[in-house]
This record gives C-alpha cells, sequence and structure tokens, in this order.
C-alpha cells in the first residue's frame, strides 16, 4: 500500500539530476544546445565506479547557443539552487549572458551550467578535448579523460585527491 | 639471493626499455619491507594477522613476501611503474599524494566497468541515482512521519 506524504513537513526535494540523466540529455541535444559534459558525469562515462549527483556542464556562450539554452530549460522552471523562493529570477538569455555559472534547480533535477569551469576554462578552450559520445540515442560531447585529469589536477581542490586517484588508475588501465 | 633477483628483474625491465632505475628503487624497499615483516613476525606472532586485518598489506602479498616468493611481489611492483610511465606520456607527473589514494582504488570494478558502454555505465549511474532518491523520501517520510 502507498503511504501518502504527511502534511507536517515540506515538500520532498527535486529527484538527482542524474536519476534522470536520458531526460536531460534529450531536452539539451535536441535543442542543439552546444555543451559539454565534464565532472562525475564525464568520469563515470570513461568507466569511473563513484557515484556521482552532479549533472556539470560547460555551456558555450555565444548569443544563438545562450537563447537555445534558456528556450529549452524554460518548460523545465530553472530556479537558483538553494535561493529562497520567489526571488525575480528568469533563466533567460539575458540572465545568462550577465551571468557565467549557475547551478540550478529544475523539474528535471539539479543542474550545473558552468560557462568556464576551474581548471578547465571555457567551452572553446576544452572543446578540442572531447569526445563525442552515442548515449540515449542523442551525440554528446564529454570531456576526454587527460583534460579531466588535467582540470582536477589544476583545480587542486583536496576533495578531488580521491577522484584524481581512480582517474589516473583508469586512464593507465585503458592504456595498458 | 633476493638481491640477485633484484638485479635480474632490474636489468630485465631495462631491457624491456623501462625505467630501470626506478623499478630498482622501488624493488630496494620491497626487500627493506620483506626484512621488516621478518622481524616483526618472529618478535611478535600476532603482527602477521594484524598488518592484513588493518589493510597495511594483503594477506597475499605478505605471503609472497615472506615466503621469497618475489616475482609475484614484482609484479606489483611493475604495475606501479607502468602507471607513472602511461601518465608521463600524458604530460602529468606522478604525484605522490595522489599515488598514496591511488593503493585504495578497486581496479576490478573499473575493469569490470571499461567493459561496458558509457551508455551502459550512465544508465547504472542513472538506476543508483534512482535507489537513492527513493532511500532519501523514505528516510524523509521516516523522520516526519
Amino acid at each position: 500500500m502507498r503511504r501518502a506524504w504527511p502534511t507536517s513537513y515540506a515538500v520532498p526535494e527535486p529527484s538527482l539530476a542524474v536519476a534522470e540523466l536520458g531526460g536531460i540529455i534529450e531536452v539539451l541535444a535536441d535543442a542543439r544546445v552546444e555543451l559539454i559534459v565534464i565532472g562525475g558525469l564525464a568520469a563515470q562515462a570513461h568507466g569511473s565506479a563513484r557515484l556521482t549527483q552532479d549533472a556539470d556542464f560547460i555551456y558555450r556562450r555565444s548569443p544563438d547557443n545562450i537563447a537555445r539554452l534558456a528556450g529549452a530549460l524554460e518548460p523545465y522552471h530553472p530556479y537558483l539552487r538553494g535561493a529562497p523562493a520567489g526571488l525575480p529570477f528568469r533563466f533567460d538569455a539575458e540572465t545568462i549572458r550577465r551571468g557565467l555559472n549557475f547551478t540550478l534547480t529544475t523539474d528535471l533535477g539539479d543542474l550545473d551550467l558552468l560557462g568556464e569551469m576551474v581548471g578547465g576554462g571555457t567551452y572553446e578552450q576544452v572543446v578540442n578535448h572531447t569526445l563525442e559520445l552515442l548515449v540515449f540515442d542523442r551525440t554528446v560531447r564529454v570531456l576526454d579523460l587527460p583534460a579531466l585529469i588535467r582540470a582536477k589536477r589544476a583545480a587542486g581542490r583536496p576533495k578531488d585527491l580521491e577522484v584524481l586517484a581512480e582517474l589516473e588508475a583508469l586512464l593507465a588501465e585503458v592504456n595498458r | 639471493m633476493a638481491r640477485a633477483l633484484v638485479e635480474a628483474e632490474t636489468a630485465a625491465e631495462a631491457a624491456r626499455g623501462r625505467d630501470a632505475q626506478h623499478f630498482a628503487a622501488r624493488a630496494e624497499r620491497l626487500l627493506d619491507v620483506r626484512q621488516m615483516l621478518v622481524d616483526f613476525t618472529l618478535r611478535e606472532p600476532g603482527v602477521q594477522r594484524e598488518l592484513t586485518r588493518s589493510e597495511v598489506v594483503s594477506s597475499q602479498q605478505f605471503g609472497e613476501l615472506l615466503t621469497w616468493r618475489f616475482h609475484a611481489s614484482f609484479r606489483h611492483v611493475r604495475s606501479d611503474l607502468d602507471d607513472a610511465e602511461i601518465l608521463r606520456r600524458y604530460g602529468f607527473e606522478p604525484d605522490p599524494v595522489i599515488e598514496a589514494y591511488k593503493r585504495d582504488v578497486d581496479r576490478t570494478l573499473l575493469r569490470q566497468n571499461l567493459r561496458r558502454t558509457p551508455e551502459q555505465r550512465w544508465k547504472l549511474l542513472a538506476n543508483a541515482a534512482r535507489l537513492a532518491d527513493e532511500l532519501r523520501r523514505a528516510g524523509a517520510i521516516a523522520r516526519g512521519g
């Protein structure tokens, strides 16, 4: 028997974006948004065994692409993650143009959309270090393994040490 | 006996075109560790059980070291060397801190994942995330209800 939500506490948190990954990829790819999968999702694509909750992308900051990105996500109510409800925030082309990196919550789950990644750079700076993968019947650009390692090393964050160890082990495994 | 073996293995590494000097240094350390283990084991009978329990060294490695089956242990040394060579090929210098973390990486999981396609890997991740979501919601209900 299905249990009803109790009324005494807040609405449940939105689903993790990676749980709806197929849907996210479809929405963004079908709108021809130019982006690159980075972070934990890219690591997973390369064979990482670590679970990630983050769906991180670098998007191209050209006017056309910004318009496509805003249009693609509009039906899914993008809002600043962690911000109080009711702020006059609209994830439209103007907002994207004025900002750079956005941590969003959407009906599809939480998304991090970066104009520039720590230790990596912009879309144009890393696009030559990507692989095109066919997933969920869509072609998706994913940061390649050496570029992912380079970015994590450059970022120099202690929390990345375990991740780096696994990525470097992966690099060795695929080259052995 | 062990020194002769190290010299022979080092020469073999050089013949394979690998970094024999690095290999020899690591092999020497392996001998030191072996000697330390022998000393400890003779002095403290429970030391082997304690070391393997605390995962300082696997029971298999311990056995190889104590029984002079150095060829098996050298395979471990050689595998580390290959990692360093591969990293250098991509322009990375091995970082001792990352190398220390790397010892805890379960490569059997990585090899299993590498046999899958990227889409299969993402689908598995999505399934795991859905399970985590369900558990999170169930936990929230339990706490609030």
